[in-house]
């Protein structure tokens, strides 16, 4: 899914990479870097469990709530697309 | 509606599946929740997938669009959707489930149910497995036994009719299965009765008796013998004492 | 293959009035604090019932006590057909279907239970209780259809990180010529290649869970000669809020038109979730006359069954 660049809130977005590449990083027991051009799926092993799992994380720790309605999964395969879609489409929690 | 063909098997030893360390440990939870009963339970019987899908390859001569599992007794994998496994192990990925908490008129029930869906093939597949693995009043069948018919709407040994009675007194019994085999047998001339051990006694001939043990599939094991003799009328009855049923079927024999 | 007519006449659901929030489920299921937090936030669970002191007779006693049509009209009744996920829910030759038929004066009717189809059989039991009144020469004849379990043990209170069991049952009167519900059409698609017997498959039958959902559910909408603007509202199986979520995105269909208020009050009640949503439906006048609505089940445990129904009002 493209997201027009003016509803993507700039500042929020590394924010939610950092912790994303975090939180992949431990929940696919990885040693090396998580990029932003990874696929979550075939590449970094998330089943849909852990994408939940991800998405709770960014939630709690950046105190957002995302919205999961408008989420298209089979859409956002990488860890940039993904970033992207949870810094145009979440709320203060 | 008609009967193609009869297959049976017994299965002497107990499921393969309870040499899996992990399965057994599933199933063993399972019947300790049943039962609320902490103490472990003997596992020695067998799994409707196994029996059923032996029955099945021997039975199933092409795609099937329908299988019906009938039971009474539980097998040794509870919380199974074997019906739902077997469609996929069955040619054709039929449309599957099983009728079952109706003791021996679950394999008439069965039939019932694929006659009035009138599929170009289906399977009725009735089985029962002789161990339970906590103290109970049922008395298990003797031997693990299955008996598949494959139904369909191809020449074979037309169905001429199937009722069933519920809630039929012990000694009401005689009158109505007499009335009923007379009521069926009307218009034949040579009639074979295959009745169960509890409607033995009903009819003045003495019937091919189905000696007692296999309270599900003793009628069913009987009736491939009889489709295997040709000509004439198989009346298959059975009585289930406790839960009151009355069940009969006429099969016309080509 | 679908019988001309089979309509709903009357669905009564009961549900115990013990609840417990899914935090106390959290020890006995062995869940861990993620996994009740992920319960809550996506999932849309919140609580369930669960009441030790009630058996599975009381609770199909409970259902069919409240259905109120059915008092003067159960010498009617023909068939009770029980459609039921757990297979073997009592030590054999325990038997409380034909208990509670016998104390409701249902002795005279033949009954039985369908299942090995999990929670999907609730509506091959609807649909074969239609087929037996439709071969029935008595047009009077009815047909009560039940539903109902307990959560008595692991694979009956959890399924692993997708739903929670609650308990619950339902009656449903069905004839052939009732005027309020109408079966359109049924479909049904069986994938018993995800049984256990073939290995572990749950991430490959998770990526497959909503599209063959959605392929059923166009079956049976089509079936219906009907195209999936046409429903006017969606009552699912209450697996949980997120699967329905995306499986709207998917069919783009709006998530407004399923009714999911069930799920955090319920949780997953077997095979009862149909009746359960159709009730509320009912008592919210979410249902106008006319309206085609689709009915979802889906029953997974290891091999999975998919079924949808279109009715009208």
């Amino acid at each position: 899914m493209t997201v027009p660049e003016a509803q993507v809130d700039a500042a929020l977005r590394p924010r939610v990479v950092e912790v994303m590449t975090e939180v992949i990083a431990r929940l696919s027991e990885r040693d090396g870097p998580v990029t932003e051009d990874m696929d979550l799926a075939d590449e970094l092993g998330l089943s849909s469990s852990m994408g939940l799992e991800l998405l709770l994380e960014v939630e709690e720790r950046l105190g957002v709530q995302i919205d999961v309605e408008k989420m298209r999964t089979d859409e956002l395969r990488t860890v940039g697309l993904l970033a992207t879609f949870i810094a145009a489409h979440c709320r203060p929690a | 509606m008609h009967v193609l063909r009869a297959e049976r098997r017994v299965f002497p030893g107990p499921a393969v599946f309870l040499g899996d360390d992990a399965r057994r440990a599933g199933v063993t939870e399972y019947f300790a929740d049943l039962t609320g009963s902490a103490r472990a339970p003997e596992l020695s019987g067998q799994s409707y997938g196994e029996m059923a899908a032996a029955l099945v390859a021997a039975a199933a001569d092409g795609p099937v669009d329908l299988l019906v599992l009938a039971f009474s007794i539980h097998d040794m994998w509870p919380g199974r959707a074997t019906a739902t496994y077997l469609s996929h192990v069955c040619p054709g990925t039929p449309l599957s489930f099983a009728v079952c908490d109706q003791g021996s008129a679950a394999p008439f029930t069965a039939l019932r149910l694929v006659r009035d869906r009138a599929p170009r093939r289906a399977l009725v597949v009735a089985v029962e497995q002789g161990g339970l693995p906590y103290d109970s009043t049922a008395t298990p069948p003797r031997e693990h036994r299955g008996v598949a018919l494959l139904c369909g709407d191809d020449a074979g040994h037309r169905v001429t009719d199937l009722r069933q009675f519920p809630d039929v007194a012990p000694k009401a019994v005689p009158e109505l299965a007499a009335r009923t085999i007379a009521d069926l047998s009307a218009g034949h001339d040579r009639v074979r009765l295959v009745l169960g051990e509890a409607l033995s006694a009903v009819w003045p001939e003495d019937p091919d008796r189905v000696p007692a043990g296999q309270p599900l599939t003793g009628v069913w094991w009987r009736l491939a013998d009889a489709l295997a003799e040709p000509g004439g009328l198989v009346v298959v009855g059975e009585y289930d004492r406790e839960l009151r049923y009355l069940c009969l079927v006429g099969i016309e024999v080509r | 293959m679908i019988p001309i007519v089979t309509a709903l006449d009357a669905v009564s659901v009961y549900t115990p009035a013990v609840r417990v929030p899914i935090e106390s489920l959290a020890e006995p299921l062995g869940l861990t604090d993620i996994q009740v937090r992920l319960f809550r936030r996506f999932h849309g669970l919140g609580e369930i019932s669960l009441d030790p002191e009630r058996s599975l007779a009381d609770l199909l006693r409970a259902a069919i006590d409240g259905l109120g049509s059915l008092r003067g009209r159960e010498h009617l009744v023909r068939y009770v057909v029980y459609g039921r996920a757990m297979p073997v829910v009592v030590p054999y030759p325990a038997n409380p279907l034909h208990e509670v038929c016998r104390e409701a004066g249902l002795g005279h009717a033949l009954a039985f239970t369908v299942t090995h189809q999990s929670c999907a059989g609730g509506l091959l039991a609807l649909e074969s209780a239609g087929r037996l009144l439709e071969a029935d020469p008595d047009p009077d004849a009815l047909a009560l259809v039940l539903t109902g379990e307990k959560a008595f043990t692991r694979d009956a209170r959890l399924l692993p990180g997708t739903s929670i069991f609650g308990e619950g049952a339902s009656a449903a009167l069905v004839s052939t010529h009732g005027p309020r519900d109408r079966l359109l059409s049924f479909s049904c698609a069986q994938r018993g290649e995800f049984d256990t017997e073939f290995g572990e498959s749950a991430e490959r039958f998770q990526r497959e869970y909503r599209p063959f959902l959605a392929e059923v559910i166009r079956d049976a909408v089509g079936a219906a000669g009907l195209a999936l603007d046409d429903i006017a509202l969606v009552l699912p199986h209450n697996v949980n809020v997120v699967t329905w979520q995306r499986l709207c995105l998917l069919m783009d269909f709006p998530v407004e038109r399923v009714l999911l208020s069930n799920v955090p009050v319920n949780g997953h009640l077997f095979c009862s979730d149909a009746f359960a949503n159709y009730a509320t439906a009912r008592e919210r006048g979410l249902l106008r006359e006319g309206d085609r609505y689709l009915v979802a089940a889906v029953g997974a445990g290891a091999g999975a069954t998919f079924s949808a129904m279109v009715f009208q009002h």
